[in-house]
């Protein structure tokens, strides 16, 4: 039986608190003991507009967004009208009685709930940022959650603001209240929230992960220009910066984000920078000069739709192409998807780790679904991370040989302020580093960096996953965050399975090839308009997977998407 | 200890005869003998021009990136290792046009750094073209009906952006500019030398005779504290009147004494290990 | 006539006319070239530098007013 998953949605005007209402409730499902996956949408305007908090709670996993709605909190007209055609069967509508707000064309199966949310609100003293804890205490109250649980909380929030802190207190306990004494009959219907005492989980989005990662690798240096959808990962680094002892600097554009970077990884800091498709744009020269100067060098690339300003705060996966031939000419790119904020989490480590082994530039890309929604997670591990520099000493040698032409690729590194000479030049460079253009150098100098790829392929190129069984009448093959979706999705199925690609270059050839070519049935699933991926398989492995399902309008896979593709794939 | 041995590299200086950057070099290295700057406590960063090709000649561990990008370079050298005494060769397109954006931030930032403003009035690697810097109306290979733009004043520029050690030496008077470079580096934060370079091949206005005839030192009595007069002399330039020497010093903190965490030890010394991150994984709980 | 001096296997010579006292040859190689009292460089008499040096002061002349001959070929090695 599939886990059966709840799907809350609080919806209203920007500005209404709907995000940081959102986020509690969802820490209380967890601290509950329920796992929970939150799917945000707003639109990029300064102040205003739609905002949609979705929260997917579930006793079992859950990791995809859904459609249909179990719960709406409406907290203006607008919430109704948008959301009214998404309901599921039964579902609770929460609006506020005291307003002029009209309920007429709802499904009839709907159990509309009028609680006077802005009048409660006022009587507690608060202006309208209190009704949607109001609205809170509804909801916990209909779902019987643990009281106590839900407090706690708000007092961990807000234990440095106490007037706020009284007032949200009073207003959950009033709509707690409320919902126990006027919505006896309704309750029983509703999906029960107790508090299951199991080991409570880690609630964070893709770019907490980022940041926590990057921590845990030892980064020194990170310069990073602000740009939805990796914002998150700048004020994450500049408050860890000082218990932690590194350095995070905004510099003035994402040209300097890049370049600083990789200064400070050439004196030996282990660094990072972070941007999205357009300032990745302006990255694109620094990024083949860590190439040719073999300067390791993390880069986070957070997608969203293009081209130029695009869709700033919607979600793409539009960039794949772009980012794996970007730069002029040749050099070795370590380029990998994440398609959770799991995977973020490991990925980064691991990037981290291969950019110092082969003194390359490793970019992670994640789409904007990934750094900016929430889920439950097991607490990291991060026990057996060592920390290895690969190649790099400090001890003094006379004749140091920063570009030595060696069988793996990867030359001896050393650092400035330890007596070694060399010069890291973005020149074509001898051993040494001195500018030299004779052809039997710029040759031996080529291969020896392009051989690190050779190296990679051998030794730390991870096999593609599958999820669901081997042999299936339909595979799925997609990438990014559309695995939250289809991972949900597949629980349905027995014969359905899910090939999740995440290293984009070097590619997996063999073993995609011996997986597509016993394959009985081939969908492809991307967010974007050419299916990047496909071209992708079929540069390197001459299949072409005509079934694509490509969507580009900033939108993610709905788990509800997922299961249509399949049965009419599966009807055929 | 540091001597001339020590600073040479196999191979010999390729710039073309009677060029500005000879003596230029030889301050630099005059310094470096005399303050004992070594593999062991200096890195040069350098941009893409003339200047540029000095990162061969010279045995300091150093760092050629891209043109118009020196300075972001070197900001993320000297945050990562602050113990490093750390210059940047640039040229005046190098500075201005590619990296004019660049330089305005750095300097505001008053990041702990040395920069060698090789200023010879035009783009010369790529065989004369006008720059940021070259005069109005002046006829080169990219302005063949005269110079249709106004030049930038880089002192006056340095100034306005907060650069806290603004100088101007003349590239052939090695004496003066090597005591300017050694007092630069001494200065805590962003120093700028503009050193005035003939470029005999290309630059028939701005040559050593005309040089000669026209700088002159700023007269001892001159307070370089005081900006409003820096601006002033600053922008004296002409028949008699290129001053040269020290124009503006102000002390003020340094980018990199803002970082309590650099406080004991340079960035690169402090262990990254990083096991306990219980505490801030908990506050996700 | 200008005066040669043999440093080496090196014939020195500045052409007193061309020289404009940059003094750049002064720099690289003090106990060969020095300016008098007209500003114009000397070679000094009994001097001794390495070569490569020499070269490079004669480079870095801006009007090429340094004359380097081959003492044993007497073929004239700057300007080239």
């Amino acid at each position: 039986m599939p886990t059966k998953v709840y799907k809350l949605k609080i919806a209203g005007q920007a500005g209404q608190g709907i995000k940081s209402s959102g986020l509690t409730f969802a820490r209380f499902a967890t601290r509950s003991g329920f796992n929970i996956y939150n799917y945000f949408e707003y639109p990029s305007l300064i102040r205003g507009g739609h905002n949609v908090m979705q929260i997917n709670i579930s006793d079992g996993e859950v990791s995809g967004p859904s459609k249909l709605t179990d719960f709406l909190v409406a907290l203006n007209q607008e919430s109704i009208h948008k959301h009214k055609n998404s309901l599921s069967e039964g579902a609770f509508v929460l609006y506020d009685g005291a307003s002029k707000i009209k309920v007429e064309s709802l499904p009839n199966s709907v159990k509309l709930l009028s609680v006077p949310l802005s009048k409660m609100a006022h009587e507690i003293g608060g202006q309208d940022i209190l009704i949607n804890m109001v609205a809170l205490g509804v909801v916990a109250g209909m779902m019987q959650g643990d009281m106590t649980v839900l407090q706690t909380l708000v007092e961990e929030e807000y234990h440095d603001k106490p007037e706020i802190l009284k007032a949200d207190i009073l207003a959950i306990e009033h709509g707690y209240k409320y919902a126990q004494e006027n919505f006896k009959d309704l309750i029983e219907s509703c999906f029960k929230l107790q508090n299951h005492k199991k080991e409570s989980r880690m609630i964070l989005n893709g770019s907490d992960s980022v940041s926590l990662a990057a921590v845990a690798s030892g980064l020194q240096f990170s310069a990073i220009y602000p740009m939805s959808p990796i914002t998150g990962v700048l004020s994450n680094l500049a408050k860890l910066q000082t218990e932690f002892k590194f350095i995070f600097k905004q510099p003035e554009d994402e040209i300097s984000a890049i370049v600083m970077a990789i200064g400070a990884s050439f004196a030996g800091a282990r660094s990072m920078t972070a941007t999205s498709g357009g300032g990745f744009c302006l990255m694109t020269e620094g990024y083949g000069l860590a190439g040719i100067t073999e300067t390791p060098l993390v880069i986070i690339e957070g997608m969203r739709p293009g081209p130029a300003t695009g869709l700033p705060t919607w979600n793409s996966q539009g960039d794949l192409l772009f980012v794996l031939n970007a730069h002029q000419d040749e050099f070795p790119r370590l380029v990998l998807a994440a398609g959770d904020l799991t995977e973020a989490f490991y990925m980064t480590m691991e990037a981290f780790y291969l950019a110092d082994k082969y003194q390359t530039p490793v970019v992670v890309l994640l789409d904007k679904n990934i750094l900016e929604h929430e889920q439950s997670v097991p607490k990291f591990d991060i026990s057996d991370y060592r920390i290895d520099r690969g190649k790099m000493t400090t001890e003094f040698s006379p004749e140091f040989k920063r570009f030595l032409i060696t069988e793996d690729g990867i030359s001896p590194r050393t650092i400035p302020g330890v007596g070694n000479f060399f010069i890291a030049n973005s020149d074509e460079h001898d051993e040494k580093g001195f500018s030299n253009e004779e052809i039997e150098n710029r040759n031996n100098q080529m291969n020896k960096r392009m051989r690190k790829l050779q190296t990679f392929i051998k030794n730390d190129l991870p096999k593609p996953t599958i999820y669901g069984n081997e042999n299936a009448d339909l595979t799925i093959v997609s990438w990014g965050s559309n695995k939250g979706s289809i991972i949900q999705a597949l629980e349905e199925y027995t014969n359905v399975n899910y090939l999740h690609l995440t290293w984009m270059n070097p590619f997996p050839v063999d073993e995609i090839i011996n997986i597509l070519k016993n394959a009985k049935k081939l969908v492809i699933l991307e967010c974007n308009y050419s299916g990047q991926l496909a071209i992708l398989i079929r540069q390197h492995t001459g299949i072409d997977i005509t079934d694509k399902i490509l969507k580009f309008d900033g939108r993610p896979f709905f788990v509800e998407d997922i299961k249509d593709i399949i049965n009419e794939r599966l009807k055929k | 200890m540091t001597t001339m041995a020590d600073l040479a590299t196999p191979i010999m200086p390729n710039w073309c005869p009677g060029c500005g950057n000879f003596t230029i070099w030889l301050s630099f290295k005059n310094a470096a003998i005399e303050n004992g700057w070594d593999n062991t406590n200096t890195s040069i960063i350098a941009g893409i021009g003339c200047h540029g090709h000095l990162v061969n000649f010279t045995k300091l561990t150093s760092f050629e990136g891209l043109h118009g990008r020196p300075l972001p370079l070197a900001s993320g050298v000297k945050l990562a290792n602050t113990r490093l005494n750390v210059f940047v060769f640039t040229g005046d397109g190098d500075c201005f046009g590619e990296g004019g954006n660049h330089f305005i931030h750095a300097a505001r930032r008053n990041h702990d750094i040395t920069i060698m403003l090789h200023d010879n009035g035009l783009y010369a690697l790529t065989t004369g073209q006008a720059s940021p810097l070259t005069e109005h109306e002046v006829k080169t290979k990219s302005t063949p009906t005269g110079n249709p733009d106004n030049p930038i004043n880089p002192l006056v520029m340095a100034i306005a952006s907060g650069a806290t050690f603004v100088a101007r030496a003349y590239g052939s008077d090695v004496k003066q500019l090597t005591e300017i470079i050694k007092k630069a580096n001494e200065h805590k934060g962003f120093a700028i030398i503009d050193i005035l370079q003939p470029c005999e091949t290309y630059n028939k206005i701005l040559t050593h005779q005309f040089y000669q005839d026209n700088v002159y030192y700023l007269e001892d009595s001159y307070d370089p504290k005081n900006k409003t007069k820096a601006f002033e002399r600053a922008h004296e330039f002409g028949e008699k009147k290129i001053p040269l020497g020290i124009f503006y010093i102000e002390e003020k903190p340094t980018l990199e004494s803002h970082y309590v965490q650099l406080e004991s030890k340079p960035l690169i010394d402090i262990p990254l290990d990083r096991k306990n991150m219980d505490n801030v994984f908990n506050k996700y709980l | 006539m200008d005066k040669e001096v043999q440093i080496g296997n090196l014939k020195v010579k500045v052409l007193r006319d061309t020289c404009i006292g940059a003094a750049s040859c002064v720099a690289f190689a003090p106990t060969v070239f020095q300016l008098d009292d007209e500003r114009k460089a000397v070679v000094i008499e009994g001097a001794n530098e390495t070569a490569e040096i020499i070269m490079m002061a004669a480079q870095s002349c801006p009007v090429k007013a340094i004359i380097l001959t081959d003492a044993t070929t007497g073929e004239q090695v700057w300007p080239n």
